[in-house]
């Protein structure tokens, strides 16, 4: 026995010093060229009259002159004003709508929870690009379908989507979920006993909802509110398809149309890209000052039910507006996009010309068939999205083992690192990728290969949170249990830690595989003709008019996301229940 | 196997010190329990030993080979160290049957099928597992899962075991019954333990000797009997049971014994340690269950220690009494087992107090 333990100890010291950076460079080079290279280039280019990826010289050329043009530009101050109103106003609405379901699941003695917790989250599998192209389908100011329907009621009222109003309702509802599931939890932790101490000094229920519930929430709240500003702040989408048409520019639409102008204009896109990251990252910081100072007497952890409201009389009102929420999210848009799939012309001029048999057609569904490029968009699509997803989830689970579970020098840097993208819209990500990857050593511009590292730069902060907390489940004795038994580093990690976190693996690798199926913002600048993907196939379909193939092209995607996911939770589900 | 922990020091952070210079000796086959309040680095010590954290200062050998050292840079890996442990959570692998989670250590070291199969076969007949090999590990009780960790930490023959309050996460019973039975099983095997707990009747009963620990330092390493009996400070007195403390002057050394004479004149003879010298302020702990109430006026017997009393307060607890009884200008608590109590409130009453069984704390 001693002589073996010698053994050991002679080769267990240098063994000691090189372990932990065969694990931790790798992941910080790859990292690196993921997110700050092609960040930094984006920075350097905006202040540089030289070609940034020149990095040298570009630093001897500085010149700030494109901020002094940029920022005293009328067009970006209004594009900036139109950025804040709306996502200011879509963010409250969704604060609110996501409020309203957070309580109803979370307060009330409602029956079917289960039910509603699904509709409450269901627009998070819609792609926002499908929201908002459907919405415009049924609520354009002349020709959408609810207006031809309120003028065959005889009813003067008209909607116009093409509104500020018409952008808050789309990012209000198809944002709520994000709310709604930050709210929820603190609605659920909350000490019954904090309310029950103030209905019993003789408050009423009115009061206690004003003077302990709603301060007891309040941080969570605006926390959420954030959250959603941040979000739709970096999107490009909705703008897109709701705004651009009526002339109202926002933020991200102004980006693109300065990089996808004759000539394209980068290095002033680069100066707006740097406004967007500076909103963004105030917006974060704000979220994350707020969330620290959140009190934690709310969070007993012994609590166990919340006092449930008992709705009575007001239960058919709520069921009704959880219903009304589901048409609106779900049921019309699709509704809407079926009807434009299959009929010849977009255009109604009653709602009895809608149910027109001769005006059935299959010539959309038989033009996209033919379409080489349509088919090659959802072929490229879901290549992308798996190797993203696959790629994607290693590297986050990886990235979020070195900083939960190991002592390793760096750790807390790769935590910072994979936190970058969290301020950074997928817009600006496809503009640095643009412009880094064009003269990169090593030919990724161009390829399809390009695409899938936009997406998993993108995705990082979302994709190292979910392995984090799917790591932090397992118990470190689980593993230390392994170590002191004999297994090495390698065998705890592959006898251990990933059968045991497989679920939650498999999970994030379909939160990736749906959120790159659904990208647009930083596609949509690195696509080519052979590399296009469906969301930019869908867009650009959109914008050339053709409303009966994008109507075709946007099912194909959602039932897509939805075959996939169900077949994902059959096979977990199976493999849990073995 | 020998272990021997020589000055280990280690810190977490800038400013807490968790183990401040922790030296000890575990014979080959003897059961040493470290023993003290959360906090106290007890449990840092043994992660220490199970090569999970590394120290600042110190060494540890296993068998005379330095595992840890970090003056000369040596750290050997947990899983090279030959130890088996017991884990607080239990750390049973859930994704496992109760034979794959007793066989993995030998798993892992790729031995052949039908060693392991024997060995796991083994290991569970000594926990009073037989025959549960196939059940999964998520159908098992506390107990249970508890004997499985104890049989996977003995399926490799490891020349230590650690267990870091195995014991804790059960309930009373269980874990009365359990102790006895570690104690049993580690003396079958002849496997060297080093135990930690905050738990001083599970330390009594397990350890041969107890170490106990407070701020990152071990107060005092002796036998159960003598950590009870001769408490060296009043921290160790406290810690392992209810105490009366008296304070007084070192008056002089009489016939083996000393004398300490009490603010109120009392004169206390107790057990004289080696290092007294009177004329010093000194402090004495008297364990309640050591102090006997009298009926006043019975013969004394020429017993010392012997003192007039009144009882002041009764407090009957079922299976045994609580006094507080007063003796010159000090008030003393004493238990009276058994389930009838003898004296009343406001008795006068003696109180006898064995001078052997008096002790002289060493520190203040």
């Amino acid at each position: 026995m001693q002589l073996s333990i010698g053994g050991m100890t002679e080769r267990a010291a240098p063994r000691r010093r090189l372990g932990p950076l065969l694990v931790v460079a790798p992941l910080f080079a790859v990292l690196f060229f993921l997110i700050p290279y092609p960040i930094g280039i984006l920075l350097l280019g905006s202040v540089s009259r030289v070609e940034p990826t020149r990095i040298g010289e570009a630093l001897r050329h500085l010149d700030f002159s494109y901020y002094a043009e940029m920022y005293s530009s009328p067009a970006l101050y209004q594009a900036t004003l139109n950025s804040v109103i709306g996502c200011v106003g879509g963010a409250l609405l969704a604060m609110l709508t996501g409020l309203f379901f957070a309580w109803v699941v979370a307060r009330t003695d409602i029956k079917g929870k289960g039910a509603i917790e699904i509709i409450a989250i269901m627009p998070l599998f819609i792609s926002p690009l499908i929201a908002s192209m459907a919405w415009s389908i049924l609520a354009s100011d002349r020709a959408g379908i609810l207006n031809i329907f309120f003028k065959d009621l005889g009813w003067d009222f008209r909607l116009n989507i093409y509104s500020f109003t018409g952008i808050w309702f789309v990012l209000g509802v198809y944002y709520a979920p994000y709310a709604y599931l930050f709210l929820t939890p603190a609605l659920r932790r909350m000490d019954p006993v904090l309310e029950e101490a103030s209905t019993i000094s003789g408050a009423s229920t009115w009061q206690t909802v004003r003077r302990v519930t709603f301060p007891l929430i309040i941080h969570p709240i605006l926390s959420a509110a954030l959250l959603v500003f941040v979000i739709t702040l970096g999107l490009f989408a909705v703008p897109a398809t709701l705004a651009v048409p009526v002339n109202l520019h926002f933020l991200t639409t102004y980006l693109f149309n300065l990089v996808t102008g004759n000539p394209p204009a980068y290095e002033k896109a680069a100066t707006v890209s740097v406004l967007l990251i500076a909103l963004t990252f105030l917006g974060v910081f704000l979220q994350r000052q707020i969330i620290g100072k959140r009190s934690f007497v709310t969070v007993t952890g012994k609590s166990t039910q919340p006092r449930l409201l008992k709705l009575r009389r007001w239960r058919p009102v709520v069921l009704a507006l959880v219903l009304l929420y589901l048409c609106l999210t779900v049921v019309l848009p699709y509704l809407a996009l079926v009807l434009v799939s299959v009929r010849r012309f977009m255009f109604f001029t009653s709602v009895a010309s809608i149910f027109d048999a001769n005006m059935l057609t299959t010539q959309h569904f038989q033009f996209v068939w033919s379409h080489a490029q349509a088919i090659r968009s959802i072929g490229n699509s879901l290549y992308m999205g798996a190797a993203a997803a696959l790629a994607g989830s290693l590297l986050c689970f990886l990235t979020s083992y070195c900083i939960h579970r190991t002592e390793l020098p760096g750790r807390k840097s790769l935590d910072y690192l994979t936190m970058i993208p969290i301020a950074v819209p997928g817009l600006v990500i496809g503009v640095a990728y643009l412009w880094a990857w064009i003269s990169f050593p090593v030919p990724i511009y161009g390829t399809i290969w390009v695409l899938a590292l936009a997406y998993v730069a993108r995705f990082v902060p979302d994709g190292v949170r979910a392995a984090g907390v799917n790591l932090l489940q397992v118990h470190k004795e689980l593993e230390e249990s392994s170590r002191i038994h004999g297994g090495s580093f390698w065998q705890t990690l592959w006898r251990v830690m990933v059968p045991l976190a497989r679920p939650g693996l498999l999970s994030s690798m379909l939160l990736l595989f749906i959120l790159s199926v659904r990208e647009l913002g930083s596609s949509i600048f690195l696509y080519t003709t052979e590399s296009i993907v469906l969301s930019v196939q869908i867009y650009n379909q959109w914008e050339s008019g053709e409303l009966g193939a994008t109507a075709v092209l946007s099912l194909v995607q959602t039932l897509l996301l939805v075959g996939v996911v169900v077949l994902a939770r059959k096979y977990v589900m199976r493999a849990e229940a073995a | 196997m020998e272990l021997v922990v020589e000055g280990l020091r280690k810190r977490f952070g800038e400013n807490i010190l968790a183990v401040d210079g922790v030296s000890f000796r575990v014979a080959p086959g003897e059961f040493l329990v470290l023993l003290g309040p959360s906090g106290c680095g007890k449990t840092t010590t043994l992660r220490c030993v199970a090569g999970f954290e590394e120290p600042e200062g110190g060494r540890i050998l296993i068998n005379g080979v330095p595992v840890t050292d970090p003056g000369r840079g040596v750290l050997v890996p947990p899983e090279r160290r030959n130890l088996g442990m017991v884990f607080q959570s239990y750390a049973i692998w859930p994704h496992m049957t109760v034979f794959e989670n007793v066989a993995y250590g030998l798993a892992v070291k790729r031995r052949p099928r039908e060693e392991i199969r024997q060995k796991v076969r083994e290991k569970l007949a000594l926990v009073g597992l037989q025959g549960m090999d196939d059940r999964p590990a998520t159908n098992l009780s506390g107990g249970q899962m508890q004997r499985v960790a104890l049989a996977r930490s003995l399926t490799t023959e490891p020349g230590i075991l650690l267990l870091d309050e195995p014991l804790s996460n059960l309930d009373a019973k269980l874990r009365s019954t359990l102790r006895f039975e570690l104690k049993e099983i580690q003396r079958k095997t002849g496997v060297t333990a080093l135990y930690v707990t905050h738990d001083q009747a599970e330390a009594v009963v397990l350890g041969d000797r107890i170490a106990v620990m407070n701020h990152g330092r071990i107060m005092q390493l002796a036998d159960p009997s003598a950590i009870y009996n001769c408490p060296v400070n009043r921290f160790v007195a406290e810690f392992t049971g209810a105490t009366n403390f008296l304070r007084g002057r070192l008056d002089r050394l009489e016939g083996g014994e000393a004398v300490v004479r009490l603010a109120g004149g009392l004169e206390v003879r107790c057990a004289a340690p080696a290092a007294a010298a009177p004329g010093g302020e000194v402090e004495l702990s008297l364990r309640p269950e050591n102090l006997f109430v009298e009926p006043a006026g019975g013969p004394d017997g020429g017993r010392p220690n012997l003192w007039p009393a009144q009882v002041a307060k009764v407090d009957f607890l079922g299976t045994h009494s609580l006094y507080q009884v007063k003796v010159g200008e000090e008030t003393l608590t004493v238990v009276e087992m058994g389930s009838w109590c003898r004296h009343r409130a406001g008795a006068s009453v003696r109180l006898h107090a064995p001078s052997e069984r008096v002790s002289l704390l060493q520190e203040a």
